[in-house]
């Protein structure tokens, strides 16, 4: 059985009441789902938090799942739209900055220059390009799972793949390297 | 020289959330457990509150016919509502108890998430 396949299951006993059908599934995608709520908002409390309301609302709404996409790209579009109204919340936004500023200026250890970097490049990318980005670049999606989580057509998510990775590159001193 | 891409994947590898987390997973199940409560509660009154108000509202036609029949339990039916309504909140209060890591500190959370949670959360 594939891991697909392995996912729809757990999301069918899920939807009949199994609990633990569901929290299999938060422990498979807890990973990929904050992940990229990280790399998205900038803070990792606020990005956990979202990932709990993602989490939350996938299980309110198991039944619409329609087993047309990955139950990953399905968890992520979730967080997506969470991670979009958090994005609209001025005020959450403010204090997001706040404590992202913080977190940049207490960073420590091996490479903490260079995690740095990555994190001021993608603050400085429109959200949109960051979530490409993040989910196609870190998380290793495949365009077509990431247009689907994201609700983008393909050609855009290609375009943003190629302009933020040469603006990390750009920003992280690698710049002259990118073809 | 680094490869970019290794470099980019080495940097992605520093901010990816732990593979394996029981305390997220946690959280999750005890908000998806209060959630469950809330519904449940919910689901309760939806027909209880209906039910007490078509109640009070045909009574007086009722009232006539029921009257011999209810000469004790006008007397009784106060304690019946406390009893129930007792009984009521301990079921409810027995069911928070059973969710994963709930304690009543906690009940801030059956709130909408705002400026309160982001204070209790600074002050923990």
């Amino acid at each position: 059985m594939n891991l697909i396949d392995l996912d729809t299951v757990l999301v069918e006993e899920a939807r009949r009441g199994s609990a633990q059908a569901f929290d299999r599934l938060v422990a498979k995608h807890q990973q990929a789902v904050r992940s990229f709520l990280r790399r998205v908002t900038g803070d990792w409390a606020d990005a956990d938090d979202l990932a709990q309301d993602a989490f939350v609302a996938a299980w309110s709404g198991l039944d619409s799942y329609k087993g047309a996409s990955s139950v990953r790209s399905w968890l992520c579009a979730i967080a997506w739209r969470k991670a979009l109204s958090y994005q609209r919340s001025s005020s959450r936004r403010a204090v997001r900055d706040r404590a992202w500023l913080e977190g940049v200026q207490t960073a420590v250890g091996p490479g903490a220059e260079d995690q740095i970097a990555l994190a001021r490049a993608l603050e400085a990318l429109p959200i949109e390009q960051r979530a490409v980005v993040s989910l196609c670049l870190a998380a290793e999606f495949s365009h077509s799972e990431a247009a689907e989580a994201l609700g983008l057509p393909l050609g855009t998510i290609k375009s943003h793949v190629t302009r933020g990775r040469a603006k990390l590159l750009e920003v992280l001193g690698d710049g002259d390297d990118q073809s | 020289m680094t490869n970019p891409d290794d470099k980019l994947a080495r940097l992605w590898a520093m901010d990816a959330a732990p593979e394996v987390d029981p305390a997220f997973e946690q959280a999750v199940s005890a908000r998806i457990g209060r959630r469950q409560i809330l519904r449940e509660i919910g689901e309760v009154v939806a027909w209880a509150a209906p039910a007490a108000a078509v109640t009070w509202a045909v009574w007086p036609s009722l009232a006539p016919a029921a009257q011999p029949l209810l000469q004790g339990a006008i007397q009784i039916g106060p304690v019946l509502v406390i009893i129930a309504s007792t009984l009521f909140a301990f079921w409810s209060a027995a069911r928070l108890l059973h969710v994963p890591g709930f304690d009543f500190g906690e009940l801030e959370y059956l709130l909408p998430r705002g400026r309160f949670h982001r204070e209790a959360d600074r002050l923990r």
